[in-house]
């Protein structure tokens, strides 16, 4: 019985949609959004028509491709681009390569400092390349791949190492006790969750171990970034004393917490404003009390 | 993380320009730091070789106090002990978790004080060599 009913529905619904002259919500939404991205294109198309040389920027932007004969030598390319207003740096060489040069390589992904792919060492600054406006920047502006890691192409750099260093600290929640009914929630304090939330916002974007001069000396030094994933954890009052203890372990070591000199360049450049010196030095009080016990 | 290739100044101490609060008291601390453990290792050096009589250890010290450029190196010498103390108690708070967010103040605030204490000091020091 219902096997035949569904059938006649799915017939209904398929003679609805060989029928050209009914417009579905879908149909009507859409046109108009092509209506409106026609104006937003006429619009925009003016505004670029009527800028003036005064209105364009310079980008330098750094060149290397290790599989082209001729592009091995690293370089930087000028780029005059258009600018308007509320452009970022993300804009800029999304323009660039749409209209000059397409071989140009970069990372990018949400466009709204989400994703973190675009972490970019803009005018001696990492910096996240979709979030940096460029009227905050001095013309020309200069884009260079993130500083102390491999560069793989133009912009794009070799991120296995950090994710590599963020795997190492165990960055999941993993409790010493869950409860018997796995469907049961495990409720946090809101005290603890004040506590962590600002270490819950890492984007991996990579610019905090970048900027770490002693991450660049020493490749085994966790970095910024996964101190910070350790710390979230760690002070997670959910996971348990033995828990707590297995992950000290991880971040005491030779080069976990203690190889920060407390430079603060992480914590300047972090995109998401992590304040990552903070909770390294909270870990270090950390790991003390937990091993120095006069009592 | 190492490099295959020459990046320039990217890397190195070229970005100086673009170095923040805490770098700089980093890298002064680091500085003062040394100059305060070579001038440890001199002090000692010095002083033992003058401590046969009472008057070879008043001739060693009034000869070199006679010297100008000891009356300058001691205007230095304080200048680097300030900065390392000031600084130490700057890192003593990040240590303990306090005031974190104005850390480049105290930076500054160190840095002030430093040079105000050693104007202060100039006329002790090179008082009577000067005038």
């Amino acid at each position: 019985m219902s096997t035949q009913i569904e059938q006649q529905e799915t017939e209904t619904e398929a003679d609805e949609e060989a029928e050209p002259e009914v417009e579905s919500p879908g149909d009507r939404r859409r046109a108009q959004k092509r209506e409106r991205q026609a104006i937003e294109e006429a619009q925009r198309e003016t505004e670029e028509a009527t800028l003036d040389d005064e209105d364009t920027i310079t980008l330098k932007v750094f060149r290397y491709d290790p599989e082209v004969e001729g592009k091995q030598e690293p370089r930087f390319d000028d780029f005059s681009v258009p600018f308007h207003k509320g452009m970022t740096v993300l804009d800029a060489l999304i323009y660039a390569r749409d209209h000059y040069d397409s071989s140009l390589t970069f990372r990018h992904s949400c466009r709204q400092a989400v994703c973190g792919s675009d972490a970019l060492f803009v005018n001696g600054r990492q910096r996240l390349g979709c979030k940096t406006q460029m009227s905050d920047l001095d013309d020309p502006v200069r884009i260079e791949p993130l500083p102390h890691q491999e560069v793989v192409k133009d912009l794009v750099v070799d991120m296995e190492h950090f994710y590599d260093q963020m795997e190492s600290v165990e960055p999941f929640f993993d409790a010493d006790e869950t409860p018997d009914d796995p469907l049961e929630e495990q409720r946090q304090t809101r005290e603890n969750r004040e506590k962590v939330k600002m270490s819950t916002r890492c984007i991996w974007c990579g610019a905090c171990m970048s900027s770490c001069n002693i991450a660049a000396g020493d490749n085994e030094y966790l970095g910024p970034a996964a101190i910070n994933k350790a710390y979230r954890f760690a002070m997670d009052e959910r996971e348990g004393e033995q828990r707590k203890q297995e992950r000290l372990r991880i971040i005491e070591q030779e080069h976990g917490v203690w190889r920060c000199q407390t430079q603060f360049s992480c914590t300047e450049v972090c995109p998401k404003d992590i304040p990552l010196t903070e909770h390294i030095q909270e870990l270090k009080r950390e790991a003390v009390k937990n091993n120095l016990k006069f009592w | 993380m190492s490099q295959s290739y020459n990046r320039g100044t990217v890397e190195d101490f070229g970005r100086w320009r673009d170095f923040s609060a805490g770098m700089w008291a980093w890298i002064f601390h680091k500085f003062t730091g040394w100059v305060l453990v070579g001038y440890l290792f001199t002090h000692i050096a010095v002083l033992s070789t003058a401590l046969g009589t009472a008057d070879l250890y008043t001739s060693t010290i009034s000869g070199l106090e006679a010297l100008l450029i000891v009356r300058f190196l001691e205007v230095g010498l304080l200048a680097v002990a300030v900065f390392h103390i000031l600084n130490g108690i700057r890192l003593l708070m990040v240590d303990l978790g306090v005031g974190l967010e104005s850390q480049d103040k105290s930076f500054y605030a160190s840095l002030l004080l430093t040079g105000a204490i050693v104007v202060a000091s100039v006329p002790t020091f090179l008082g009577g060599a000067l005038v």
